[in-house]
């Protein structure tokens, strides 16, 4: 890996998804409010945040399964938005997903070697006999027994399954994985097992990561970059050692002062209240409501994100917090 | 250190699932003791036994189970020798539970109010206004805002932590001895998790409630608990007390569950992990359960240990300490 290559770029994604109707007021969700990053080869990108931030939203317009309300998306250097069908086809083998649950994203009615398969059934002209053999490779390099070609998900533990899954997502050589939750349904000792899996892939590979998790000693483990997510807008995004050594968001230091830590905690701040409805956002910022730091100003202006420090953070008042 | 008289003692439970060849022994041998106003963490991961453990104490286990036990004693009561209307009695009232679903715990075609004065009925006989009163008393206690309000609320109304809370209300509301705490937020986010630990711990501190917190958070228990036990597919593997299991685990089981979360990886790309699995029921090796996966077996694990004493516990292994272990493995 000699030049570095920006394998992912978005800009100011976003995605609305329109509800209510048929008698019913119609309102907006904005799930995904202008998300913009880069990732690099071979780098992992974390995005940290509650469930209703839009971490699996960002990861449905990433990997093509939906197509952003506005913004732009350019995987490998090409840009996505109003590609053709055939190209978005092409452009998606580039791409690949592991799931949260192992148990629920393999087929339990086909056998592992035909679901490892079928992706270079659509994307490639290989024989079935190659296809077979690349099958068998690759489960080697995953962990798994060439005997076990032949079987069903339901003979694998949850381990293992992730194991398949994440061979399934590697089948093409794809030059990016997005990853949403993969280790949230494991014990913490299979845990260790497949994020040792994750990074020897990455290494061998060079595939770069897109890494939801909303654990934080897991993402500081693997990240090299962070993205921290609060009701569809990134608050703080940057690398990984600087935020972890002082996050300056006061939503990202309640999240790493609420993660139960085996040590002292450095920093420590709460959150009262639970999240708004994202229906109903808040004006201004919208972590107003529950932070400490709230000011009559910040219920009006929304925070843009701007430079500090080394990373970016989207708070009114941070030449007062950060101290 | 002077140690308060035990509340709970629990000595070598068995509980098995069905009869015969394929009868499953979910619980082998599983001993605690939780003292008044303490509390206790049960860790281990899925299957290890650690729920149907204390189901089987608060008696929430089919038929199909067999419980056995050499002693259960809670508040001086032999727990076995009660009839089942004894049990009842106690059940709900000294000791009580609260669940890691709550969403699905809570009965979804009752208001919160019906399903608190039920509790508040059947152990304390409140009705009418004064079971109302201590209704809005209780949601008050467990910080919901507009309690009066939220009393004519369903389930579905409420959130995953205000759920969490109603339920709480619900397993105080007899002033038990003991609150048993079952992964209580693990289904929750991080920062209303932190929320219902600061209300639970603020609860058990104020009320001196001995509490026993079942989870698979090594770092609630640093924060929570004062004693653990470990379990491994069943049997207690380890019991010691915090700090002291962070700083000197015995047992190569706890010391793999330390090394496994990433915080204690130490820098390191790669965390340390046990090879494979946890044994399923019906391929459970002879001798140590941990053996097949263990980096210190040898010739003398084919014969199942007996606990013994440890440093700061006890340990159920072949050597009290890894250090010890680890001397054995050179000689």
């Amino acid at each position: 890996m000699s030049e570095v290559k920006t394998v992912l770029q978005a800009r100011e994604l976003t995605r609305f998804y329109p509800v209510g109707g048929m008698g019913k007021e119609k309102k907006v969700v904005k799930a995904l409010n202008g998300v913009s990053f880069e990732l690099q080869a071979g780098k992992t990108l974390a995005v940290v945040g509650e469930s209703g931030c839009g971490k699996s939203t960002l990861a449905r317009q990433l990997t093509l399964i939906e197509t952003p309300t506005t913004g732009s998306l350019a995987i490998n250097g090409t840009e996505t938005v109003n590609l053709s069908r055939s190209a978005l086809k092409q452009m998606r083998t580039e791409i690949q997903m592991v799931f949260q649950n192992p148990y629920a994203s393999l087929n339990p009615r086909q056998t592992i070697a035909a679901q490892l398969m079928e992706p270079l059934a659509i994307h490639t002209k290989l024989s079935k006999k190659e296809r077979y053999d690349k099958a068998v490779e690759m489960m080697k390099t995953v962990g798994l027994r060439p005997e076990h070609s032949s079987r069903y998900p339901h003979m694998f533990s949850g381990g293992q399954r992730q194991r398949i899954a994440l061979a399934r997502a590697m089948m093409l050589n794809p030059k990016i994985v997005v990853a949403d939750e993969p280790t949230s349904a494991l014990d913490v000792s299979i845990q260790a097992q497949v994020l040792n899996l994750f990074m020897d892939l990455q290494e061998q590979y060079g595939t770069a990561y897109v890494f939801i998790s909303h654990n934080l000693s897991v993402v500081e483990h693997v990240a090299d970059d962070i993205m921290v997510m609060y009701l569809g807008r990134a608050v703080e995004h940057g690398d990984s050692k600087t935020i972890f050594a002082k996050p300056l968001h006061p939503y990202t230091q309640a999240l790493l002062s609420a993660a139960p830590s085996l040590k002292e905690q450095k920093v420590q701040l709460k959150l009262s209240g639970e999240l708004p409805s994202p229906l109903n956002l808040p004006s201004g910022c919208a972590l107003h409501q529950r932070c400490p730091h709230a000011q009559p100003r910040c219920t009006q202006e929304v925070p843009e994100l701007r430079e500090w420090q080394g990373r970016k953070v989207a708070c009114l008042r941070l030449e007062e917090i950060a101290v | 250190m002077e140690r308060k008289p035990a509340l709970l003692t629990i000595e070598n439970l068995q509980v098995v699932f069905g009869q015969g060849a394929r009868a499953f022994r979910a619980v082998d041998s599983v001993s605690l003791n939780v003292a008044a106003g303490e509390v206790l963490a049960v860790v281990g991961e899925s299957g290890s036994g650690k729920s149907v453990s204390m189901m089987a104490l608060m008696g929430l286990l089919p038929n199909s189970a067999t419980i056995q036990a050499e002693k259960m004693v809670f508040d001086g009561k032999d727990m076995l020798k009660l009839s089942a209307r004894e049990k009842r009695k106690i059940i709900g009232k000294d000791i009580s539970m609260i669940f890691q679903d709550a969403m699905s715990s809570l009965n979804p075609s009752f208001t919160i109010e019906m399903q608190i004065t039920e509790v508040l009925k059947t152990h304390l006989g409140l009705k009418g206004a004064a079971a109302k009163a201590r209704a809005v008393e209780l949601l008050e206690l467990v910080e919901i805002p507009d309690a009066k309000g939220r009393l004519k609320s369903y389930p579905h109304q409420l959130s995953g932590g205000m759920s969490q809370r109603v339920m709480i209300a619900m397993a105080l509301a007899c002033e038990p001895k003991l609150l048993i705490a079952d992964e209580p937020t693990t289904a929750l986010d991080v920062t209303v998790q932190a929320q219902i630990m600061d209300l639970l711990h603020r609860l058990q501190q104020e009320r001196e409630m001995a509490m026993i917190l079942i989870t698979h958070d090594l770092g609630l228990v640093a924060q929570h608990a004062k004693d653990v036990v470990v379990m491994y597919a069943g049997q207690v593997v380890e019991s010691s007390s915090v700090p002291h299991i962070f700083e000197a685990p015995a047992h190569p089981y706890t010391e793999a569950l330390l090394q496994s979360i990433p915080e204690f990886g130490q820098g390191g790309r790669r965390l340390r992990s046990l090879p494979g699995v946890v044994p399923s029921q019906y391929d459970r090796p002879a001798g140590c359960l941990l053996s097949p996966r263990c980096p210190y077996a040898r010739e003398a694990c084919q014969q199942p240990p007996a606990m013994r004493d440890s440093r700061f516990g006890k340990v159920r292994c072949i050597a009290s300490s890894l250090d010890e272990l680890r001397a054995k493995g050179a000689a």
